[in-house]
């Protein structure tokens, strides 16, 4: 959780805020560890603070959006979450509601960058 | 100290800020990640602890990561912050006045030396009592509005907007008969009042109770029934005016803050009623209402000082070169 004073990073973190919650959705359909889930966006190009993504599991559990269970096959014991049935319909939900929003955003960006 | 021992340390700070019932499960989890974090910056080797405090300061402050985890009530809204702070500072204030009014003005004080220790210590006791009083009060106010106030709401029943400088007429010539009538009591005298009303019938002790201090009822009271005549006069001002005018503004500010002064120095300077408790409670009640006074006036006459000095400053950027 870095802070930071310069405007743009203010705003692109605000930016991105908003698109952390489905972009750890997205990863989700399959059951995934925090850090497995962090690694697998950090490779699609979707780099989240650890002190970002792992309460924000813990908060879409408490919502009804994730279940976890605890696993201990080899190695350590690890956290496992992957979507709810109702976090299923949300994420797809969701999704339509970002391919939309994408659509309007990118029709209003390339408006702006004509003017 | 080990990598591992400050990650032990970093969970245990975070969860020790967690609900009991969560700190286990939380634990054990933040413990299982920042231990893969840590595997994962020194692949094939022993983590160093340079390693892990660098991962624990990316990770964030624990108590910022405890609030991500849960983000517990507040004890006092963040939109009641400002009246607590005000209500807290006019009580200390008021407190400390009055203590040190007791301080300078019993005689005690001059044949006891350990009096001064000793209203010093009531007055502390006083104060926490009352800091603790407050926010127990809007902890219950903030617990009713998170639990049972805050429900729906409409735009249409939101309040109208309000002009600042309009007067409520009939509230404004109500205030003045009311606080009239409390000087009019005031100059009488309670007892003297208490007496007429009863014909004589009263108690003496309750007629005792209400008797001015000599000293007070000759010196000082004069002066204080002519500036609480003069407060008087402002809203009468305004409800034949119609309207809060800026003079009318001022000139209440200036009076407000001389009449605290005045306030605050006859607290200090001696007893208001001859008999105890009431010349205290008398006291008390100066007290908080010097410092209310001092307050909304001190912040009136800021306002007053802003808006001119932004007036002038607009005058001097239109006026023509």
């Amino acid at each position: 959780m870095v802070e930071t004073d310069d405007p743009f990073a203010k705003l692109e973190l605000e930016l991105r805020r908003g698109a952390i919650v489905l972009a750890a959705l997205s990863q989700l359909t399959r059951a995934q560890y925090g850090y497995s889930l962090r690694q697998a966006l950090a490779a699609r190009g979707m780099e989240i603070e650890e002190g970002t993504l792992y309460p924000l599991l813990r908060r879409l559990e408490t919502q009804g959006v994730l279940v976890s269970e605890w696993r201990t096959g080899e190695g350590a014991p690890r956290r496992y979450y992957t979507l709810s049935e109702d976090g299923q319909h949300l994420y797809s939900r969701l999704s339509k509601s970002w391919h939309a929003l994408g659509a309007v955003m990118d029709g209003l960006v390339t408006d702006g960058a004509d003017q | 100290m080990t990598a591992q021992e400050l990650i032990a340390r970093y969970v245990q700070a975070v969860t020790r800020r967690l609900p009991a019932r969560q700190r286990a499960d939380i634990g054990a989890e933040l413990s299982a990640l920042l231990n893969e974090e840590l595997a994962g910056r020194a692949p094939g080797g022993e983590p160093d602890a340079a390693t892990a405090e660098a991962l624990l300061l990316r990770f964030g402050h624990p108590e910022t990561v405890a609030l991500s985890y849960h983000r517990p009530a507040q004890v006092i809204e963040a939109f009641d912050a400002r009246l607590f702070r005000k209500l807290a500072v006019i009580l200390v204030g008021a407190l400390a006045v009055l203590g040190l009014g007791v301080a300078l003005s019993d005689p005690a004080a001059r044949s006891d030396p350990s009096f001064g220790s000793r209203i010093a210590d009531e007055t502390l006791a006083a104060t926490l009592q009352c800091l603790g009083g407050l926010l127990v009060v809007f902890w219950i106010v903030g617990f009713a509005r998170r639990h049972w106030l805050r429900g729906k709401w409409s735009p249409t029943a939101l309040p109208p907007v309000r002009d600042p400088a309009a007067v409520n007429r009939p509230l404004m010539v109500a205030s003045t008969a009311f606080w009239s009538a409390g000087l009019a009591i005031l100059v009488v005298g309670p007892a003297q009042v208490m007496a007429g009303l009863t014909s004589g019938a009263a108690p003496t002790a309750l007629l005792d109770a209400f008797a001015y201090d000599p000293a007070f009822a000759a010196e000082r009271a004069p002066v204080l029934w002519g500036l609480l005549a003069l407060s008087i006069l402002v809203p009468a001002w305004q409800a034949l005016a119609g309207r809060v005018t800026r003079s009318s503004r001022r000139v209440e500010a200036v009076l407000t803050l001389i009449l605290s002064a005045a306030l605050f120095q006859m607290v200090l300077a001696g007893d208001v009623f001859a008999a105890e408790p009431t010349n205290e409670y008398m006291k008390l009640a100066m007290a908080l209402f010097g410092g209310w006074g001092l307050i909304s006036s001190i912040t009136a006459l800021h306002r007053e000082w802003r808006n001119h000095r932004g007036a002038v400053i607009v005058g001097a950027q239109s006026a023509p070169d």
